[in-house]
C-alpha cells in the first residue's frame, strides 16, 4: 500500500513538469544566425549570460551554435557581454 | 572562391556623403581583389550593447561577398587604418549559410523581374531597427 502511494505521487509531481524540446530541432533551423538577436535574446538572462540548456531544453548541437552566434553577436556589439 | 558576411561600424558622426565614400572605398577593395559584392545593406545609426573606444553609438554597414581567400588579409589591413572605422567583422559562411543566401538571393531576383522593388528593407535590418529603438526607449531595463 505504501509503495502504491509513493507511486502516485511520483506521477503527480511528473505531471507538473512541462515536456522541454530544442526549438531549433523542431523548427528544423537551417542554421542560427548571429544577427537575429530577437532569437537570440530569449537564450540569455537579462544580464547577458546564455542560458543553460537545461533551462531552455535546447539540445547538445543546437546548443553549441548557439554559443557561437551569441558570441558573434556579442563581438560586433548587437548584444552585450554582460548588462549591469 | 569563399562566401563572406562582412559588417563594419563607422563612426555615427560621419555625414552621409562620407557614408557613401567608405562603403565605394571598401567595394572597390573587393572588387580589385576579384572579388565579387553578392548583397550591401545599411542598417543605419544604432547604439552599441557595449562602449567601443569610447563610441556609444555605430553606423552598421553589411556586406556579403564571394572572394578568393587572399583579398581577406587586404581588406583587414584597411580596416585598421581606416579612420571611420572602428570595428569590424568578417565571418566566412559555411554550407547551410551558404545555401540559405543563394535562395534568399534568388527570391530577390524573382522579385525584382516581377516588379521594380519598392526599396525592400530586408528582414534582418528591419529586427536590428526595431531593437534599436527599444534600446534608445529603455536603456535601464535591466537595472531593475
Ligand atoms: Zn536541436
Amino acid at each position: 500500500m505504501v509503495q502504491k502511494g509513493k507511486g502516485s505521487e511520483h506521477v503527480k509531481y511528473k505531471r507538473f513538469m512541462r515536456k522541454k524540446f530544442c526549438r531549433f530541432c523542431a523548427e528544423k533551423t537551417p542554421f542560427i544566425d548571429y544577427k537575429d538577436t530577437r532569437t537570440l535574446k530569449s537564450y540569455i538572462t537579462e544580464r547577458g549570460k546564455q542560458l543553460p540548456s537545461r533551462m531552455t531544453g535546447t539540445c547538445a548541437r543546437h546548443q553549441r551554435e548557439l554559443t557561437e552566434a551569441v558570441k558573434r553577436a556579442r563581438n560586433i556589439a548587437l548584444l552585450s557581454f554582460m548588462e549591469k | 572562391m569563399n562566401y563572406y558576411e562582412n559588417i563594419v561600424i563607422l563612426d555615427a558622426a560621419l555625414e552621409d556623403t562620407g557614408i557613401d565614400a567608405a562603403e565605394k572605398r571598401i567595394t572597390d577593395l573587393i572588387e580589385k581583389m576579384q572579388g565579387e559584392v553578392l548583397k550591401h545593406e545599411r542598417w543605419g545609426r544604432r547604439k552599441l550593447s557595449y562602449e567601443i573606444n569610447k563610441h556609444e553609438k555605430g553606423y552598421y554597414l553589411f556586406f556579403v561577398f564571394k572572394a578568393p581567400p587572399e583579398a581577406i588579409k587586404p581588406l583587414e589591413e584597411l580596416y585598421k587604418v581606416f579612420d571611420p572605422v572602428f570595428k569590424f567583422m568578417i565571418i566566412k559562411l559555411r554550407k547551410k549559410e551558404i545555401i540559405a543566401l543563394q535562395n534568399s538571393l534568388q527570391a530577390i531576383e524573382a522579385k525584382a523581374a516581377e516588379q521594380p522593388a519598392p526599396d525592400a528593407v530586408p528582414d534582418v535590418a528591419k529586427d536590428v531597427a526595431a531593437d534599436a529603438v527599444e534600446g534608445v526607449a529603455a536603456p535601464s531595463g535591466a537595472d531593475a
